[in-house]
């Protein structure tokens, strides 16, 4: 398949966009990445997306895909030569789909409660309610992996993807709040299992450094800032 | 054939799109009444995170959360389907499926008043004005011919939204302003498998309207 004919619109520090980007890795699809500049929306991504305006959008040949996950799930069942993304049995695809909607909707608000919280004593409380989450999250390592280095078994699943494309801003939330999030206490699964992630072929080169997302987090406060 | 139990409450929309999805394909399985003001050990077992209904509770395995139990219905009797086959198409099903679903605006409706609950009606709006033209554009359902999970993942906008708008004492839906959705609403409505599968609508707005009470006396607090 010709490069062109894969497209994924998106921007380097997106959590959302990376999950896309990690599953064509895993498919072995070339793909050619137009990011979006910050603060501007390009007419590809307007028409591509007319509903919610958002990154990241693939474009196959000229269907356009959208919401990361969805993106994920139609990459599995486009390019299904293995290896698979989702698990093959129904209810391992149910617990899988769970615990990314959980990713979703419960730890990255939490995070981002993190960022926004003021004092010590809200900071102290939002990091807790991450922290709470996390430990479920290696409760559900434990089960899903069994044994096995990821979520998905042998090699990168669904989950993993779901779950450690956050990795990056986990870091830099670590970084600034001075915290271990993941630790070998309370989350010994977890903290193995970021390292072997962020360190996959298929990660490694989507995963931006640390220091460059804290640097860019700060740009973003910046902005935030200046629009209040 | 694995046992199937679902756990539900009568008047949520939630534990009903199971109920339809069921129906359609056809499994028999045992509906469990749970009191959500008075939690069963079953459900707190089965449900530890969220401690909510619906729960689907299949060979003595539980899924939890609508969507993933829809799904999981789709995936476990494929007969029937209830999504595309082709996978740009259930992408697309997927998408429409999701939309709204993570609107606060919907909430702030049901418990909110004067200037608050106007600007939740106009957000609710301009939602479904998107939903009605460009997710179900001239279909007659938003499956084409047939209703599919995309109805199903709607269709708690007639009797539940509706009960929810007579609560509040403002209406969203009006067959001038959202005029495909109104008719996707008699169309649905009149499909026998949801027919034969509602709740008692008077019951459902007392229901409502007890809710509405508390939410504001709550929010004024």
């Amino acid at each position: 398949m010709a490069k062109s004919d894969v497209k994924v619109l998106g921007a380097w520090p997106s959590p959302f966009v990376m999950k896309p980007r990690i599953a064509l890795n895993i498919k072995s699809v070339e793909y050619e990445f137009l990011q979006e500049a910050l603060g501007s929306k390009s007419e590809l991504l307007l028409k591509s997306n007319p509903v919610h305006k958002k990154i990241p959008v693939l474009i196959h040949g000229d269907k356009p895909v959208c919401e990361s996950l969805i993106i994920v799930e139609y990459i599995d069942e486009t390019w299904s030569s293995a290896p698979s993304i989702l698990p093959s049995d129904p209810y391992d695809r149910a617990t899988a789909r769970f615990w990314a909607a959980y990713v979703d909707d419960k730890l990255f608000p939490s995070m981002k409660e993190i960022f926004i919280a003021e004092g010590v004593e809200a900071k102290k409380a939002a990091i807790q309610q991450l922290v709470d989450g996390l430990i479920l999250l290696e409760d559900a390592y434990v089960k899903c992996s069994k044994g096995k280095p990821f979520f998905g078994g042998n090699e990168i699943g669904y989950l993993d993807i779901a779950f450690g494309s956050y990795l990056g801003w986990l870091r830099v939330t670590e970084k600034f709040n001075e915290v271990k999030l993941l630790d070998e206490d309370k989350t010994p699964g977890l903290a193995k299992w970021a390292d072997i992630f962020c360190a996959d072929p298929a990660v490694k080169d989507v995963m931006p450094e640390t220091d460059k997302l804290a640097e860019y987090a700060k740009v973003l406060a910046k902005m935030r800032a200046a629009s209040k | 054939m694995e046992e199937v139990k679902l756990h539900g409450f009568w008047p949520s929309p939630f534990s009903q799109r199971v109920i339809w999805a069921l129906k359609l394909k056809g499994v028999e399985y045992e509906y469990i009444e749970e009191d959500i003001t008075n939690k069963s050990e079953l459900l707190l077992k089965y449900n530890p995170v969220y401690k909510k209904i619906p729960v689907l509770v299949h060979g003595g395995k539980p899924i939890v959360e609508s969507l993933v139990i829809l799904e999981y219905i789709e995936e476990t009797w494929p007969h029937n389907p209830l999504l595309p086959t082709d996978a740009y198409q259930k992408a697309i099903a997927r998408f429409w499926i999701q939309f709204g679903t993570d609107k606060p605006c919907f909430r702030t409706f049901f418990q909110a008043s004067g200037e608050e609950l106007e600007k939740a009606a106009k957000e609710i709006l301009e939602i479904l004005k998107i939903l009605e033209e460009q997710g179900l554009g001239d279909k007659k359902f938003f499956g084409g011919d047939t209703i599919n999970l995309v109805d199903i993942a709607h269709g708690w906008l007639p009797l539940w939204f509706e009960s929810i708008e007579e609560a509040v004492g403002v209406k969203v839906m009006e067959s001038t302003t959202l005029p495909r959705l109104h008719a996707w609403i008699q169309n649905f409505m009149e499909v026998d498998v949801i027919k034969e599968n509602l709740p008692d609508r008077e019951k459902v707005l007392v229901h409502m309207k007890k809710l509405r009470e508390k939410f504001v006396a709550n929010h004024s607090n």
